[in-house]
């Protein structure tokens, strides 16, 4: 019997609508192969990380409880090689210097571009 | 307290993400702007039947203080936009531009101005992008409180609902605080609603 | 840009500069030539700033327009209201009485995102300016005018106040002295019986009571006629409920010495009471000026018999009192004037009292009713209505 490759996929944003378009902006090819799981702020996101430890996770930046900015740190003391992709609205440059410093592999913009999307999994997919 | 029209809890989320997004680059030409850090926090959104947008109004434009901006658009999504906004942080964002103390009335009205234009497109702007179409806007003016109170049913016989997005715009030394009143017409809404991500 | 499209911009009847991110300009139209004076051939490659005068105060306003254009794909403005103008530019054709320069509207819009091309658009707002200045202008003097009218009419009013209280004082005092005209008469009979009196020894302690009994009446009746007239003529301070059958009552009793002397009847029929809320002598000074008119017009027609009807009329919401005499009614052209203020068919100096203008204003202004007049069989009919409590 053949399994097929899975990757596991963490999405955190306090907004339904925003998981939703984000899961919709995947290309067709992970859709197939990804399972996706969901929290809805910081706290959750930890916990649920530390649970499944999903081989990526597109984590918003401001949530209530713990924002995605501690929770990448946090994400980072259980598995400092975490492969965590911060997807904001926030577009300022010290910002997304702050992201990238904290442990982030990439920052995306909102409204995530599709194609961008699919760069930066395959720059995961295939290491880098 | 006003009647809000009944959203389902997904609708009013989606409203607020789209907002939201388009918020975040405006916050970033805010703050190159004002050279300094510019956050537009996660906006309230709320959709009022229109009878109802005296009283709304009147709960903001309390003081005499409010500076009330108008800015028409036209597009598949047809409405008038208004700005509240107080003489005071006003006078705040213009010190913060003119990088002085002492800013004459018509620096306070310029940076109104720019803010306006800059937030109704960000709130316009990603929803008529969502339906392909093309906006166009006129130039915001300043107007008087009266103007907006006085509307009656006449003048908004063509509008259905509105949209009021309580926006804070978090700068590094201050916080500023305003309201944008978008009047939409029969059947925006939906338009607007279509967007909605399905499973 | 094709020969074509250039024509329509060039033949266009507002500035079109094209500049890219470093303000060199690629494209200036016809009127920037005619307006600004400077040719295409000179202002192409320049930069914008340096082809022509900007206040570094705009110019940097245009700047910040131009960085948000680009960065957010969205047209800005700067609105002649706010900024006045971008080129200074002395007006030559328009006459205008508020602007010295040109009032100008500035478009900036992005063009191509790609070569970061803006498009800036002038447009000449300053016949629009000028006529909203205009507008403001128009108002502020309405308001102006609206304001001294009324301020004037308050202040004629004020003396037409003025003027009726004196004629009532006018009235009262001739009330009074017809009152008091028998009275005094009969004092004056008791006194001058005295010297007599005494001639004849009739002075002894029996005449001296029965004198101070009677002068003493007479002198309280006199007195009585003193407090009725002060309390019908002297204002109320607030208002009350009262009865109007009541009020009309004391009005007649103010007036039966003169209804009598001049031999008019005075019939007040009523079913019940009724009661409503106001200032209750205003209402009997406007009855006494309804009554005051009634004898003055049958005086002067003269008819063999001479009355006036009063009723009250029960109307559900409202009680309508009615006045008829028979002095002969109002002519056609008089009955449409007779509540204009200063409007009396009477000569010179012999009209007194509230004047049914005055009468007017009570009822409708004050007891919130209505007051009109028409012809009955015999001659006017005033009716009064007004609400009442029930």
């Amino acid at each position: 019997m053949e399994t097929k490759p899975t990757i596991k996929i963490l999405i955190v944003d306090d907004s339904i609508s925003a998981r939703m378009l984000l899961k919709n902006a995947f290309s067709e090819t992970i859709k197939k192969y990804a399972i996706f799981s969901e929290a809805n702020d910081g706290l959750q996101a930890v916990k649920i990380f530390g649970e499944e430890l999903p081989d990526i996770v597109f984590m918003d930046l401001t949530m209530p409880n713990m924002n995605g900015l501690d929770a990448l740190k946090e994400i980072k003391k259980i598995s400092p090689k975490a492969v965590v992709v911060m997807v904001t609205a926030d577009r300022q440059k010290e910002t997304k210097k702050e992201l990238l410093e904290a442990g982030a592999i990439n920052v995306l913009n909102k409204p995530v571009d599709e194609d961008e999307l699919r760069d930066i999994c395959a720059k995961i997919a295939f290491g880098e | 307290m006003s009647k809000k029209e009944l959203l389902s809890a997904l609708e009013e989320d989606y409203l607020r993400e789209l907002i939201n997004v388009s918020f975040g680059l405006a916050a970033s030409i805010i703050g190159d702007m004002l050279n300094t850090k510019a956050q537009l926090m996660i906006p309230k959104v709320g959709i009022y039947p229109i009878d109802t947008l005296h009283t709304v109004v009147e709960g903001y434009l309390g003081s005499d203080d409010t500076m009330l901006i108008k800015q028409f658009f036209q597009s598949v999504l047809n409405g008038d936009a208004y700005f509240m906004l107080s003489k005071e942080d006003a006078t705040k964002l213009a010190k913060l531009l003119f990088k002085k103390d002492d800013v004459d009335e018509k620096e306070i009205e310029c940076i109104a101005i720019e803010l306006t234009n800059i937030l109704t497109s960000a709130c316009i702007g990603q929803i008529a992008q969502m339906s392909h179409s093309r906006t166009i806007f006129l130039p915001p003016e300043i107007i008087k409180q009266e103007r907006l109170l006085s509307l009656g049913i006449e003048e908004l016989r063509n509008f259905t609902q509105f949209m009021l997005v309580e926006t804070k715009l978090n700068l590094e030394s201050e916080g500023i605080t305003g309201q944008m009143l978008i009047l939409i017409g029969e059947g925006v809404l939906s338009i607007i609603l279509n967007g909605i991500p399905k499973e | 840009m094709t020969q074509y499209e250039f024509g329509v911009i060039d033949a266009v009847d507002s500035g079109i500069v094209i500049i890219d991110e470093e303000l060199n300009i690629r494209v200036w139209n016809g009127w920037m030539e005619m307006t600004t004076g400077v040719n295409r051939n000179d202002a192409i490659s320049k930069k914008l700033h340096e082809a022509v005068d900007i206040e570094p105060d705009k110019l940097a306003t245009l700047l910040r327009n131009i960085n948000t254009s680009i960065k957010l794909d969205i047209i800005t403005f700067m609105p002649p209201a706010t900024h006045g103008y971008l080129i200074k530019t002395p007006l030559k054709n328009l006459f205008s009485s508020f602007y010295k320069v040109m009032q100008q509207e500035i478009k900036i819009i992005p063009l191509d995102a790609a070569s970061k091309l803006i498009s800036i658009h002038i447009n000449d707002q300053t016949a629009m300016m000028e006529s909203q200045k205009m507008l403001e202008l128009y108002n502020k003097n309405l308001e102006q005018m609206v304001k001294e009218e009324t301020e004037k009419r308050m202040e004629s009013e004020k003396a037409l106040m003025e003027q009726s209280k004196m004629a009532l004082m006018g009235d009262m005092i001739q009330a009074i002295a017809h009152q008091w005209r028998q009275p005094l008469n009969a004092l004056g009979l008791y006194v001058q019986d005295i010297p007599s009196a005494y001639r004849a020894g009739e002075i002894n302690k029996h005449y001296i009571d029965k004198f101070k009994v009677e002068t003493m009446n007479i002198i309280q009746s006199m007195s009585r006629t003193i407090d009725d007239f002060r309390n019908f003529f002297s204002p109320n301070k607030s208002k009350q409920n009262f009865c109007v059958e009541e009020a009309l009552a004391d009005t007649l009793r103010i007036v039966s010495v003169q209804m009598q002397n001049h031999f008019i009847d005075v019939n007040f029929e009523y079913q019940k009471k009724h009661f409503i809320n106001g200032y209750k002598n205003e209402l009997e000074q406007v009855f006494l000026n309804l009554i005051s008119n009634a004898k003055d017009a049958m005086l002067e027609k003269n008819p063999r018999e001479m009355f006036i009807n009063i009723t009250t009329e029960d109307k559900d919401k409202s009680i309508a009192i009615h006045f008829e005499d028979n002095g002969g009614g109002i002519p056609e052209e008089i009955a449409s004037r007779i509540f204009e203020p200063y409007f009396t068919t009477k000569e010179q100096g012999k009209g007194t009292g509230i004047g049914l203008y005055m009468s007017k204003e009570i009822i409708e202004r004050h007891l919130k009713g209505r007051i009109n007049v028409s012809n009955g069989e015999h001659g006017a009919k005033f009716t009064i209505e007004l609400p009442q409590i029930i």
